[in-house]
């Protein structure tokens, strides 16, 4: 047995390789999937965000979200999120930057795929930190599913509801008074296995609607490749993502680009 | 206190492209860890010539590695490798298969459907080999969670390079339920529970017979669960 055990050993360390099967590289860029990283392992996903808006006035927005994801069981994520702006041009008002938003989650896949089943998960997020001033603080849940419809055809669907709440200074009295919003998120990712596991294409529908009334809705047609080597580590389980997003109603962003890099650790 | 901020923001990103590339190295890539040798190349490719229709040209790479060969393998050093005839003979004395004859049949008359089987059934089984290998080292002081995983790696790299991109092909479904299933039985093994592998073992041999359509070997090799 011993005889085996290093003869295989031995064998292994002749020839190496590396190939990329990980689902969870491919996640697009604005809808959650219910997929979660191996235990033990992290996916980490840098994204820049480019957006401008013309309504009356001129905005431009580069964001900068940073995120991991640490799995620590079998179906069980925890995340690790930060969103950076790094520079916000709004006609008429003074340039911005700044931590924008930290927060930290947990996902748990509490439902496994089957023929007729989605995969289907909860994930819960808590930012400590809200807008950059940082006095709001928010928790936002989330169900999020997953489903193969073709061998080469998936939906990620998703709708989560935030509840925000931040203390503002009331000028007219000089009181600090609590205000609290709520949004309703929902996302759709229809995503076609151009070449599996190495090119995607596919659209994402994000939306936001506002207790209040606001809605904004963008479309972002997207490809997602992955970059294979056998040869340089850094390059390994990595992907590329592009995603061009349009407004379709007058409170979105008219048009962006966002460009993210994800690994699996 | 906006050019702090700015600052942080760039230190902020720098770090996370530093740990983002320069910590790759920890660890490796998901599915295929470790050895994939140049017979399991040149059957891989033989698969993929089969999927695009390349019917000829899939038996010529398999008469390439049907009797033992070497491989160059770059600066002066060439490899010795095991044929795709020996294989199938070593793979029929554990298992009391035929594959063997119908390997040398298949090639004979150019048959390329049994060819591919072959060559599926050769993968699967190849798969067991090193699971039988990883269960009869549970509970042996020699035996080191190390070593044992890379044994694991070693089995589980046939079902992923081999079977696991045909199969999600026609049925992506049930590929990631395997491929979870094969999470599972590395988490079990990591957690010290050898009968719990073992069973998560009997269900993922009945998901890919029944998923692949290949055959139930006849016998199992000793130290395996499913004599």
């Amino acid at each position: 047995m011993k005889r085996i055990i290093m003869a295989l050993c031995l064998v292994s360390s002749v020839v190496f390789t590396d190939q990329l099967f990980a689902a969870h590289i491919l996640e697009p860029l604005g809808t959650e999937i219910a997929a979660t990283p191996p235990r033990g392992r992290m996916f980490g996903q840098v994204i820049y965000e480019y957006s401008r808006e013309e309504n009356g006035t001129t905005k431009t927005t580069h964001l900068l979200p940073i995120e991991f994801e640490i799995g620590l069981g079998e179906r069980t994520q925890l995340n690790l999120e930060g969103e950076i702006l790094l520079r916000e041009e709004r006609t008429g008002s003074p340039r911005e930057s700044g931590i924008e938003e930290i927060g930290v989650g947990v996902k748990h896949r509490f439902l496994d795929e089957t023929e007729l089943l989605p995969d289907a998960a909860f994930e819960v997020d808590y930012s400590p930190s809200i807008g950059l001033k940082g006095n709001e603080h928010g928790i936002k849940g989330e169900l999020i599913f997953s489903k193969n419809l073709h061998p080469r055809f998936v939906v990620h669907l998703n709708g989560a509801y935030e509840h925000v709440t931040g203390r503002e200074l009331d000028v007219t009295s000089g009181t600090d008074e609590a205000v609290n919003h709520t949004t309703w998120f929902y996302n759709v990712a229809p995503m076609f296995r151009a070449i599996p596991d190495r090119l995607m294409v596919l659209a994402e529908l994000n939306g936001s609607t506002e207790v209040s009334g606001n809605t904004q809705l963008t479309i972002a047609p997207e490809v997602i490749t992955v970059i294979q080597t056998e040869t340089f580590f850094a390059l390994q389980n990595l992907a590329i993502k592009v995603a061009l997003p349009f407004g379709l109603n007058g409170n979105s962003p008219d048009i962006g680009v966002k460009i993210g890099l994800s690994k699996l650790f | 206190m906006k050019k702090e901020t700015v600052r942080f923001s760039i230190l902020l990103v720098w770090a996370s492209l530093v740990f983002l590339f320069g910590y790759g190295i920890i660890a490796r890539a998901h599915e295929i860890v470790g050895e994939v040798t140049p017979l399991m190349i040149h059957m891989k490719q033989a698969l993929d010539q089969i999927e695009h229709g390349k019917h000829q040209e899939a038996v010529q790479v398999i008469r390439m590695v049907y009797e033992d060969f070497s491989h160059d393998m770059g600066m002066g050093m060439v490899m010795q490798g095991v044929g795709l005839k020996n294989t199938a003979r070593q793979v029929d004395q554990r298992f009391g298969t035929q594959l063997g004859a119908s390997l040398g049949d298949a090639l004979t008359k150019s048959n390329v459907p049994v060819l591919e089987n072959v060559i599926q059934e050769l993968a699967f089984l190849l798969m067991l080999e090193k699971f039988t290998v990883l269960q009869a080292s549970f509970g042996k002081a020699s035996a080191s969670p190390q070593t044992q995983q890379t044994i694991f790696w070693l089995g589980r790299n046939y079902f992923s390079y081999f079977l696991e991109p045909t199969l999600a092909e026609k049925n992506q479904v049930e590929a990631q339920r395997l491929d979870r299933m094969l999470d599972r039985m590395l988490y079990r093994l990591e957690d010290g529970q050898p009968e719990e592998f073992a069973a998560l073992q009997k269900e993922l041999v009945s998901g890919i017979v029944d998923a692949v359509h290949l055959d139930r070997p006849p016998a199992m090799p000793a130290g395996s669960h499913q004599k």
